[in-house]
């Protein structure tokens, strides 16, 4: 093996990727060449730039960078809860005018609901909606009379 | 690499990778304002896709590769605007062999981004080769290779041929 002519080898055994064979055998023909060690000790003090370039930059304060980190989160999530929110409501919108009675069924025209026109589950629910909603009528105002007449008694 | 199956909080997270993830930022970018940018997108990517972490490699891994794309991404976007990004923008602390860290500044300036990234993981991130293989999606061997001529090139940059 001639690590004179082959820089590879001589970085291979500098980067500890050599086998130990192998290793012993540069080893040994580095003491007496001085080109290869010489090569090996400019790899050596670049290695070690490289490390101290990098621990002397100074790349400011990370926990300031965090803190608007954090922010920024909030505000990206932000968005996701509007738009849950937008979607809630168009699907609510779209439930509504999927279902929603049609005219003469709001209409209180309980009379020609009762003559008989069944149209299926929605009107009977819709019947009883508006059943329920005279008894509610009825029951208000029989309270109302209710309170009227204790206050004539009480006139008396 | 530092393992870590175990769900770990974004402020620990933080803590022990934030400055990591800013210099590897900035070996591709070579620019500090950048660096702290990239640092924001990534944790923010990561907040937002927490939950598709499946634990096959470390945070570590998954954190740098979060990283490299936003870093390349953004030298992409630069390149189809037809911009720039700033030329190298950073201060060095104080210390011995101020002027040799300068040179090396501007030796590391004539590199491309990749050549950058590959010696700053290998050198300074104590990446053995198999990482830089799984950050890069390369083979082992590939990545051998382009490690030194990256740090070939950047030794002859400094010392000559």
């Amino acid at each position: 093996m001639n690590s004179c002519d082959n820089e590879y080898i001589l970085f291979e055994y500098f980067e500890n990727e050599l086998p130990t064979s192998e290793r012993n055998e540069i080893e040994q023909h580095i003491k007496e060449c001085d080109s290869c060690r010489k090569t090996i000790e400019e790899y050596t003090s670049v290695k070690s730039s490289v490390i101290r370039f990098y621990d002397q930059v100074d790349l400011s304060q990370p926990e300031k960078v965090y803190k608007s980190a954090a922010v920024k989160t909030e505000y990206h999530r932000k968005p996701i809860g509007n738009y849950i929110i937008l979607a809630a409501f168009f699907i609510l919108s779209f439930a509504y005018v999927l279902f929603k009675p049609s005219d003469d069924k709001t209409s209180l025209n309980v009379e020609s609901d009762n003559a008989g026109h069944s149209q299926g589950i929605d009107d009977s629910r819709w019947h009883l909606d508006v059943t329920i909603l005279q008894n509610k009528i009825e029951s208000i105002r029989a309270e109302i009379e209710n309170i009227n007449n204790n206050k004539n008694v009480s006139e008396l | 690499m530092i393992e870590s199956k175990e769900k770990q909080s974004v402020s620990q997270l933080f803590k022990s990778y934030s400055e990591d993830i800013r210099r590897y930022a900035f070996s591709i970018l070579g620019n500090s304002e950048d660096a702290g940018d990239v640092l924001q997108e990534v944790f923010l990517k990561y907040q937002i896709h927490e939950d598709s972490f499946n634990g096959n490699c470390s945070y570590k891994t998954w954190l740098f590769t979060i990283t490299r794309n936003t870093c390349y991404n953004r030298l992409r976007e630069a390149a189809r605007n037809n911009a720039r990004l700033e030329d190298v923008s950073f201060k060095l602390y104080d210390g011995e062999n101020l002027d040799d860290l300068i040179s090396l500044k501007e030796a590391l300036k004539q590199l491309d981004a990749t050549d950058n990234e590959i010696i700053f993981l290998r050198d300074y991130g104590r990446f053995t080769y198999n990482e830089i293989a799984e950050l890069l999606e390369l083979s082992v061997a590939n990545v051998k290779v382009k490690v030194f001529r990256a740090k070939k090139k950047l030794k002859n940059i400094l010392i000559g041929d």
